[in-house]
């Protein structure tokens, strides 16, 4: 720290500690140019990732919506509402595809489907204060790039039992 | 030319310091709310609509019967099994079945993964042919469903996915069967 030359010189006028900033000016030019660049607006921001998801990747180019979540990451099923989130199952093997709690050849994960029968209700009764609302039955689906089939079809079924048909896979987009 | 040296006496320049606080106000308001926004992963989605499930253990949509007398359908089926796709239609557009063809699938694997180009250029094919003809269901036109066995990993789903729904031709992008339908247990 350069110490103030006003000490040594015994009266005279102070002169202020010097600042040499041009170079984090710099810096902070460069950073600002490149996240100008990445800035970004649009919905997505809301839909939030699990960490224990990794995301396929796929060369859609549609942006997600702003809807119930449901993310199965190898180990869980976890249902998102806005923020909410609510372990619906366990999944004991995921390679082998066994759940728990539900036997080998049932479709069904009961504790998914009744969650998203709440929610698909207390949308229905929300949407009725609304003149712009009809329930689309739209849901967004975040799964491990490892699950096998024999998950997701479960959870698709159980899905579709609640009556939300409009099935939206999350995936990461591909560059270029 | 040259001048000699001034004997004027130079009077001495000061520069003041750049004033830099301004701008730096601006990059401590602007950085901030620039990294919140920043994305560094851009997230899309796929879009699938769910058949109507009539049968616990089968999960293929069921056309109305009255619809199904009026116009024919395409039902493009295209199964994701251990050995590689094997595509099947109403319809014959698929050419897979040769003068003794062997019983396996339409795309074997090609080097233990599954052969993705072909599939998507037997698709072009068939998305041709599909075009050309009059008298088939403009509703299902361009649907396809596709029945994976149970191993199959997610990641390879949604790449079918993706080689099923569009392709990149000369530069243009051509739609082939975008609206896709997930069905299971064809066993």
């Amino acid at each position: 720290m350069a110490k103030a030359p006003s000490a040594l010189k015994g009266g005279k006028s102070t002169e202020g500690v010097k600042l040499n900033i041009t170079s984090m000016m710099d810096m902070f030019t460069i950073i600002l140019v490149f996240l100008l660049k990445s800035y970004s607006t649009s919905p997505e921001a809301s839909v939030s990732l699990s960490p224990d998801i990794k995301l396929p990747s796929s060369a859609s180019d549609k942006p997600p919506i702003a809807a119930v979540t449901v993310m199965v990451t190898q180990r869980q099923v976890i249902v998102d509402d806005s923020g909410k989130t609510a372990v619906v199952a366990e999944i004991e093997d995921f390679k082998a595809g066994k759940i728990k709690g539900v036997e080998e050849k049932m479709f069904n994960i009961e504790a998914l489907t009744e969650h998203l029968t709440q929610l698909k209700d207390r949308q229905i009764e929300i949407n009725q204060y609304r003149t712009a609302g009809e329930f689309k039955g739209e849901i967004l689906i975040q799964a491990d790039e490892k699950i096998p089939f024999s998950i997701l079809k479960k959870v698709m079924y159980s899905i579709g039992q609640a009556e939300f048909g409009e099935f939206k896979f999350i995936t990461i987009a591909e560059k270029g | 030319m040259a001048f000699k040296p001034s004997k004027k006496s130079k009077k001495e320049i000061r520069v003041d310091e750049l004033e830099l606080t301004p701008i730096m106000n601006l990059m401590v308001m602007l950085i901030p709310f620039m990294l919140l926004s920043v994305e560094f992963i851009r997230l899309t989605i796929i879009e699938s609509t769910a058949p109507e499930v009539s049968d616990p253990s089968e999960m293929v949509a069921q056309q109305d019967p009255q619809e199904e007398e009026q116009q024919k359908a395409l039902d493009l089926t295209v199964f994701i099994t251990k050995e590689g796709f094997t595509l099947a239609a109403s319809i014959g557009v698929v050419s897979n079945q040769e003068e003794g063809a062997e019983a396996g699938p339409t795309i074997p694997l090609k080097d233990g993964v599954y052969d993705y180009a072909k599939l998507t250029e037997m698709l072009v094919d068939i998305r041709d042919k599909v075009d050309e003809m009059a008298d088939i269901d403009e509703k299902k036109k361009y649907s396809v469903i596709l029945m994976p066995y149970d191993e199959l990993l997610y990641s390879d789903l949604v790449q079918t996915m993706d080689a099923t729904r569009e392709t990149t031709i000369d530069g243009k992008r051509k739609w082939l069967f975008p609206n896709v339908a997930i069905s299971g247990s064809f066993l």
